[in-house]
């Protein structure tokens, strides 16, 4: 009998668990009731039977049910307690979605080997014939990645690709007369040093890194296109920067909770000099924001930077995120036009260079759905810049210009 | 729908368990039409569609149950009564499962250019149509009476802790279950033991072992340490995703109030083959035993040929049975060669005497027949092989290396929970004292917890049986 004392405390800890699990999820669909609401619409149609009703009622129940792992309640403490899980794990393995935790602590994506280099390096000819045709130049850069060949962080026996990835594809626009410039050559600190210019809990460098590979593209296009910018004005010691301490919780934190990946601190840079923007940021749903004004008032979204861990991303701080389309005009400089096709490692370098240039347009290839040569047309830039950093040379669509 | 998902643990079993105990527990009649409604509604989801088929398998086993009752005692009739349910029971499962293989292997042989569309196999199908089967030849053998509540017969074969990857229940141990059981508390909290034990099985052994031997299988270079360090963990992987969806069923049907019979007896403390069979996927074993083996003969024959013969139908159809591949036919006539052997020469008898060296023969056999089973194709599990065995491979490399490190834990844990001992200890562990029972039951609760956050996380989650 006494033995069974243990099982009855455990059938009351499971009833309990699976019970507050099932009135979480009601409570959570009920606050979300509109979005349960516009599913149930949406399967209605203009049907007004009562069959119809309880089909789309049970379709939208269906639909809903179905996306809980994506929207449980408690999900937050679950990725939370699957860390602290991970953390007492003596060797704690990859997560199948490819974070490994480094060495130092910090946080990795590793890349596979990827398809179809010729293919890419291809494309890209391609569009630099395009743009030639048009009167602008092309060039590639190549920006670093959190993980370095060979990196000594890396956990022993992990192969990451990224780097090798964005050597083959750099060798193969070379043989193809594709200008390219390789920035992860700018970079040469070692080890924990290495580590430091990116966030720990995020594949993406810290902006002080953005800051500091703007300078450097910029001195590039001047030696190599003539820009002529002010390379000074981008040294760091012409910047105020605010720091904001434990804020942020980056994407690749998020997949493993606080307890495992811990938090990073944040810093905001701004010129301490007078700055004057306008730009456009034409967002995936189709809506514009316009944002007028100094380089805080124009390219810092802070709305962002709160410590809402799971939520807000703080890293958008810079540039509102990834956009289809963003077009800004510096209005104190009669300088070059820049079209830049980039990947998010650009939001905290792209802000910077805009300080150089009288115009920049940025587009993310994965989302923006107009045509590329419509646009390079109507912008007229005097250089066409594709900026990816090795980790998004897996990504296809990064690579298809329409 | 499976059970370590979360529209499962939150949705599902609350509101089964809510319905059952609370809305409807003063009338078995409500209760057991809820439970089959509730077991549609567990096999529809993902694939509404299905349903269908399940509920024409439910009504057409109905039917010749009564008829199996209906001549009972009368020869022909019963014959022809189960002729009836193996054309229908078997030639559903030839229609989905074995199609499209059948037809490939027609085509190859008979050299004709034809194609016919790939039919989806429904999930658990080869489960229910063999205990669909075992219900019209229960009722026919008189070993219980026909349901004359449709809803039963279809609660029998659709009840949805064992619809989609067994045990395989047979109608005769079920029978006085669907209006006669007891619910109790007591049996409820084993049930939930069970279904944690098992859950916390499946996420935490099963899943990483997968990462393993996942990698290692669809390695095209591999080392010999990976190779055996893969088919290791493959064989800890299918023992503990297969056991623990059988402890989770048996779990949840005690919550119900329903006995379901053991599938597993820790198998890799066999001594021989056949001992291996007698505790791997016994429901299986006993399921051919009971509806071929034995009706053929068994091993009551005159001849050595007769018996070879046996053996060799039961086998072949063991394999079948796992899924339309010349992989697992195979794999189904290795077991026909080492059971053939054992039983002519009583080799595993006189192995007895030796008993490390009896375990570590079942072992042996066991991992090479695993990578017949887990192999993509026969090529991939000769190449598989050549890695184990052949010159010129390199001993280990860096991946080796890398999961040997990174998985050690797992690979430890799964190792020590494949035997009984763990489980002898803490069951001595909570009869001394409360405090210890509150401890087990304290930390078996918060691994239950964290096991549900690695499904909340969406880690890696397959099923294996659910192929077959």
């Amino acid at each position: 009998m006494k033995e069974n004392q243990s099982k009855k405390i455990l059938a009351l800890i499971f009833v309990c668990l699976i019970f507050t699990g099932l009135v979480g999820n009601a409570c959570k669909a009920y606050h979300e009731k509109e979005d349960c609401f516009s599913l149930y619409s949406s399967y209605l149609g203009e049907a007004l039977s009562t069959p119809a009703k309880l089909k789309a009622g049970l379709l939208s129940f269906y639909d809903y049910a179905g996306r809980l792992d994506e929207k449980t309640a408690f999900k937050k403490s679950f990725i939370n307690l699957y860390g602290l899980a991970k953390r007492v794990n003596p060797a704690p393995c990859p997560d199948t979605d490819g974070t490994v935790r480094l060495k130092d602590g910090s946080l990795g994506l590793f890349a596979p080997e990827a398809q179809a280099l010729e293919e890419k390096a291809q494309n890209i000819k391609a569009l630099e014939a395009e743009l030639k045709a048009l009167g602008s130049d092309l060039l590639y850069i190549q920006l670093l990645g959190k993980i370095k060949q060979d990196d000594f962080l890396l956990p022993k026996g992990l192969k990451d690709f990224a780097n090798s990835n964005a050597d083959d594809l750099l060798a193969a626009l070379e043989n193809k007369g594709v200008k390219s410039f390789d920035l992860r050559k700018d970079f040469g600190e070692k080890g924990k040093d290495y580590s430091s210019l990116f966030y720990r809990t995020d594949h993406h460098w810290k902006v002080e890194t953005g800051l500091r590979a703007a300078r450097i593209t910029a001195e590039n296009l001047n030696e190599d296109f003539d820009f002529g910018m002010d390379t000074d004005c981008l040294k760091r010691e012409n910047f105020k920067e605010e720091s904001y301490d434990k804020i942020f919780l980056g994407s690749l934190g998020k997949r493993v909770g606080l307890l495992y990946a811990g938090s990073d601190d944040f810093a905001l840079l701004t010129p301490a000099y007078e700055t004057n923007f306008g730009c456009k940021y034409h967002m995936a749903n189709g809506n514009t924001i316009l944002k007028e004004g100094s380089f805080e008032e124009a390219w810092i979204f802070k709305e962002n930077l709160k410590r809402d861990y799971f939520s807000a991303n703080v890293y958008a701080t810079y540039a509102g995120g990834s956009m289809p389309l963003i077009k800004c005009e510096n209005k104190l400089i009669k300088g070059k036009k820049l079209l830049v096709l980039a990947d998010s490692f650009a939001d905290t370098l792209l802000p910077f260079l805009s300080i150089g240039c009288q115009s920049l347009v940025i587009v993310d290839p994965r989302l923006y759905e107009g045509d590329l040569a419509e646009l390079t047309a109507r912008e007229r830039p005097d250089l066409t810049l594709i900026i990816y950093n090795p980790s998004a040379i897996n990504n296809d669509d990064f690579f298809n210009f329409g | 729908m499976v059970f370590s998902s979360l529209e499962f643990l939150f949705l599902f079993l609350p509101c089964i368990l809510l319905g059952y105990y609370l809305v409807l527990f003063k009338s078995r009649n409500l209760q057991n039409i809820f439970l089959f409604m509730g077991s549609l509604l567990f096999y529809a989801w993902g694939e509404p569609k299905i349903v269908f088929l399940m509920l024409l398998s439910i009504a057409a086993n109905w039917l010749l149950g009564l008829g199996a009752e209906k001549h009972r005692g009368r020869r022909h009739g019963l014959k022809c009564i189960y002729t009836l349910s193996a054309l229908f029971n078997f030639g559903l499962l030839f229609i989905f499962k074995y199609l499209n293989f059948s037809f490939d292997l027609a085509k190859s042989l008979l050299a004709f250019d034809m194609e016919i569309k790939q039919i989806a196999l429904p999930i658990g199908i080869s489960f229910f149509t063999f205990q669909a089967f075992s219900y019209v030849i229960d009722i026919g053998r008189g070993r219980a009476t026909a349901q004359r509540n449709p809803i039963y017969a279809g609660l029998y074969i659709s009840f949805f802790p064992q619809l989609i990857a067994g045990p395989i229940v047979r109608y005769e141990s079920v029978a006085s279950q669907l209006e006669g059981r007891h619910e109790s508390f007591e049996k409820f909290s084993s049930g939930v033991e069970g279904f944690i034990i098992g859950f916390l099985k499946k996420v935490f052994l099963a899943n990483s072992m997968a990462l393993i031997a996942d990698r290692a299988f669809e390695e095209n270079l591999l080392s010999r340490g990976l190779a055996w360090l893969g088919v290791l963990a493959y064989a800890l992987q299918i023992y503990h995703d297969f056991s623990a969806y059988s402890d989770m069923a048996v779990g949840l049907g005690l919550m119900f109030g329903f006995h379901l019979p053991e599938n597993f007896n820790y198998p890799y403390l066999a001594t021989s083959i056949r001992d291996f069979w007698r505790r791997w996927h016994i429901s299986l074993g006993t399921w051919f035993r009971d509806y071929v083996y034995i009706p053929l003969g068994g091993s009551r024959v005159k001849s050595k040929a007769r018996l070879l013969f046996n053996l060799l139908l039961v086998w072949f159809l063991t394999g079948l049975w796992h899924g339309a591949d010349w992989t697992f036919i195979l794999w189904g006539l290795y077991y026909f060669l080492l059971i053939a052997f054992e039983k002519l020469t009583d080799f595993d008898e006189k192995l007895q005497k030796l008993t490390p060296l009896k375990r570590f023969y079942s072992l042996f056999f066991v991992l090479m027949g695993w990578v017949l089973f887990r192999a993509q194709d026969l090529n991939g599990a000769l190449a598989y092989y050549r890695a184990m065995f052949g010159p010129g491979v390199a001993a280990f490399d860096s991946n080796f290396w890398f999961y040997l490190r990174n998985f050690a834990p797992s690979l430890t844990a799964a190792a020590i929970f494949a035997f009984p001992q763990p489980g002898a200890f803490l069951e001595r562990a909570k009869a001394t004292s409360f405090p210890m029972r509150l401890a087990y039951a304290v930390g078996l609760g918060l691994l239950f917890l964290f096991a549900l956050s690695y499904v909340v996380k969406g880690s890696y989650n397959p099923f294996i049986y659910f192929n077959f």
